[in-house]
């Protein structure tokens, strides 16, 4: 029989992670598998993953640790994805289009050092704030509003955040 | 303009999520089941047990089920050498295959083992449910960043008395956790059908043996294990035969009938195989053993294939799987002859350690592949046919993976029937498979004129550099399907392989850089070289003596080629960043950004 509270937990999480995911490794399909393999870690140890404070973290850190292992070293995909990059931007057809505004964001995100990524992620779009991002990083809170400062001038420098973004962002807790 | 989480949102996506809670529900019950099935005869009644209690309750409290385990019980699972299997994020940590951090505790209530850098001996005890390690003694070698991050890691945890949680109904792996710090280990075992298949050949051993145990030229060991219990091997000169089992990750051998030919050092090995060693999965390929026992070890590749020779041989084969070099990624090869199959082992790095399969030519031709690092790489399975071209078709393997982070080669032999004359092996247009493209994307399966391997020079540093800082000493390697040129550059940035680093070979590049040349044009005697900007992963490298080796590496790499007199390079198409950052100033003649 299965415990509705890990289903309930997997329902209400599982668009979210793939949406943080895809955002981290700039590759939906890439994210489903990894999200749904993060999801499957949690169950199996809900036991313990249900106690915790935020097993939404938990999981999040689960899913990024196999993020990193996936594309552990790979100097080479950095290269594909600056290819992609590259490709979207002299596109001119499909400028305008939102599919490829959208690929346009994943590739500027995906082109962020991977702190700066999990945090621009963990915080712009899952929400979380300074203090429940440093948990799931397993870091300090200054480092993650170092990391968000960082993130955010790198992606100004790509159009992609603003100045007022970066006032206020940065310090919010 | 538009706020950055709108932004995201929109990057993100709002297509519906291709998977379901039931799909992750069925994915946990496959695992469960996998488990389930692979207990072995030894841990048979635990897991009826387990499974009894397992059916009686709620299956979300399954592991609660199985990690209540009395002390005696905890001590008695914990008995024996587990390997390191999740860390969870350590900053600035990453587990690497090459030294795999791993705990024995012996009954007899010591332990030892290795945290990444350093090995330790001291003495274990369950207390409650948590792990006291009194008087550990470890030895104060420094290592790479990564490694002592790991180690600092896994010290402060054992250090910490961490809570041991059993994740499985059959003990083989664990959790210890202090906190949020946590890390899981496996037991590394193998089981009875894993064996059944192939014949086992010696390739390695260490020099803990009287003789050469992988020397194929006095005849390696090797052990066929029967399905009904029969086992056969020979030894150096010996053959013998006898009864077989694995009981509790040992490998067991009974009832040992042999001929009595006199060998230095047979009686050695006899000793060690009928002692009852660990048996291991080992590396990358499910194709590999290590045995242990006796202060020793043997390594034993699987060979499975008669090379074809057969009529029932299946018209596509994988004749052998193996990790790869860092330097290898993307690679093609092909041998429709015996001449070409050695070279092709040897550009493999596999001579001298797997014995050249034997192929009928007449009948086959062979390919060889290399896919990269993965955590769960994707195994080769099939080959598609469309008109003259083979594409390969990969399958990530069910359930989660036995032996992940290592690049792969894959070796198939193929029929003619599958694979005639002029047959072209491609790659499918798949971004999933994008990284399998930084070598040639498509080569013919029959080698033609214009289509051999080209010898190129590619210069690495001495480790020990001394006073002068641009010393280099040449590697050959060969390069099939590109530019020379270009292709000596991609094998420089990847760095040295391992067999190279052995024999005192050092770079900046490295498996970090693998893949970022951007291009390569030469103009009137100058190449103008574009690489991705790498200027971050290598930090040491902008010192005085660290660009005096980068650019004598670069330098005589390039200037080996007809025509090309001397090198400019860019930072993706900037000649002033690259040169900035080793602190100089760009060629007079170097392009312009924008004319690239």
């Amino acid at each position: 029989m299965t415990d509705p509270t890990v289903a309930e937990f997997c329902e209400r999480l599982r668009g979210r992670l793939v949406g943080s995911l895809t955002l981290f490794c700039g590759d939906r399909a890439v994210a489903e598998e990894l999200a749904q393999e993060a999801l499957a870690r949690a169950w199996e140890r809900w036991s313990s993953v249900g106690q915790m404070a935020s097993p939404e973290a938990w999981t999040y850190r689960t899913a990024l640790n196999l993020a990193r292992s996936r594309f552990r070293r790979r100097a080479a995909e950095r290269r594909a994805n600056r290819r992609h990059s590259g490709r979207f931007a002299s596109s001119g057809n499909d400028e305008g289009s939102d599919a490829a505004a959208s690929l346009a964001i994943r590739a500027a995100v995906a082109g962020l050092p991977p702190r700066q990524r999990a945090v621009i992620v963990a915080r712009f779009y899952l929400g979380l704030d300074v203090a429940d991002t440093a948990t799931a990083l397993d870091c300090a809170q200054g480092t993650v509003k170092a990391a968000t400062h960082a993130a955010i001038q790198n992606l100004r420098a790509a159009g992609l955040a603003d100045e007022h973004e970066h006032a206020s962002e940065v310090d919010r807790t | 303009m538009t706020e950055l989480h709108e932004l995201l949102e929109r990057a993100a996506g709002d297509e519906p999520v291709g998977f379901t809670t039931v799909d992750v529900e069925r994915r946990v019950r496959r695992r469960t089941s996998r488990r389930r099935a692979g207990a072995g005869a030894a841990a048979a009644a635990l897991v009826v047990l387990g499974l009894a209690t397992w059916i009686s309750v709620d299956r979300t409290d399954e592991r609660r089920v199985a990690t209540a385990p009395t002390s005696d019980r905890l001590e008695d699972v914990l008995v024996g050498e587990w390997v390191i299997n999740d860390l969870g994020i350590v900053p600035g940590g990453a587990i690497s295959p090459r030294w795999l951090p791993t705990l024995t505790f012996e009954p007899d209530g010591t332990v030892n083992g290795s945290l990444g850098c350093n090995t330790f001996g001291g003495m274990w005890a369950i207390e409650g449910s948590r792990l006291r390690l009194p008087e550990r003694i470890s030895t104060t070698a420094g290592c790479e960043d990564d490694r002592m991050a790991v180690e600092r890691h896994l010290d402060e945890l054992l250090n910490d008395g961490p809570n041991v949680t059993v994740l499985d109904e059959v003990g083989r792996s664990i959790e210890l956790r202090s906190g949020e710090r946590f890390a899981t280990f496996r037991k590394p075992v193998v089981e009875v059908s894993d064996l059944v298949e192939g014949h086992w050949v010696a390739t390695d051993g260490g020099d803990d043996w009287p003789f050469d145990v992988a020397n194929g030229r006095t005849g390696r060991p090797s052990l066929h294990f029967s399905p009904d219990g029969a086992v056969e091997g020979t030894s150096v000169c010996n053959g013998f035969s006898g009864k077989w089992d694995v009981e509790e990750g040992r490998l067991v051998v009974r009832e040992v009938g042999m001929t009595y030919a006199r060998c230095q050092g047979e009686e050695e090995f006899w000793d060690f195989v009928r002692g009852s060693p660990q048996v291991w999965w080992w590396d990358i390929s499910p194709d590999r053993l290590i045995l242990r026992g006796e202060g020793r070890w043997l390594e034993l590749t699987r060979t499975v294939s008669d090379g074809g020779n057969s009529e029932d041989t299946p018209a596509f084969e994988v004749l052998h799987t193996d990790r790869a070099t860092d330097g290898h990624i993307g690679m093609l090869g092909a041998a429709t002859d015996e001449a070409a199959l050695s070279e092709l082992w040897e550009a493999l790095g596999l001579t001298g350690s797997v014995p050249v399969p034997s192929v009928d030519f007449e009948r086959r031709v062979v390919v060889a592949i290399v896919i990269p690092d993965n955590a769960c790489p994707p195994e080769l399975v099939d080959v598609v046919v469309e008109g003259s071209t083979l594409m390969p078709v990969f399958q990530q393997p069910d359930g989660p993976c036995r032996l992940p982070l290592w690049p792969k080669v894959y070796v198939v032999s193929m029929s003619h029937e599958l694979a005639p004359p002029g047959s072209m092996w491609r790659y499918p247009d798949d971004p999933e498979l994008e990284l399998l493209r930084h070598g040639p994307r498509e080569i013919p399966i029959w080698p033609s004129a214009g289509n051999d391997l080209d010898l190129v020079e590619v210069h690495f540093s001495p480790e020990s550099l001394g006073d002068d800082c641009s010393a280099t000493r040449p590697v050959q390697r060969r390069v099939r399907g590109v530019d020379p040129l270009e292709g000596a550059l991609w094998i420089l940035v990847g760095g040295p392989s391992p067999h190279e680093q052995e024999a005192g070979l050092h770079s900046a590049f490295s498996f970090q850089t693998y893949g970022m040349l951007r291009s390569v044009v030469v103009e009137g005697g100058v190449a103008h070289v574009d690489f991705d900007d790498f200027s971050s992963l290598l930090p040491n490298a902008s010192t005085s003596c660290g660009s005096a080796a980068l650019l004598s590496s670069l330098g005589r790499t390039v200037t080996q080629f007809d025509g090309v007199e001397r090198a400019i390079y860019y930072f993706e198409g900037s000649a002033s960043a690259f040169y900035e950052w080793l602190q100089s100033a760009a060629p007079p003649d170097a392009r312009p950004s924008s004319g690239w």
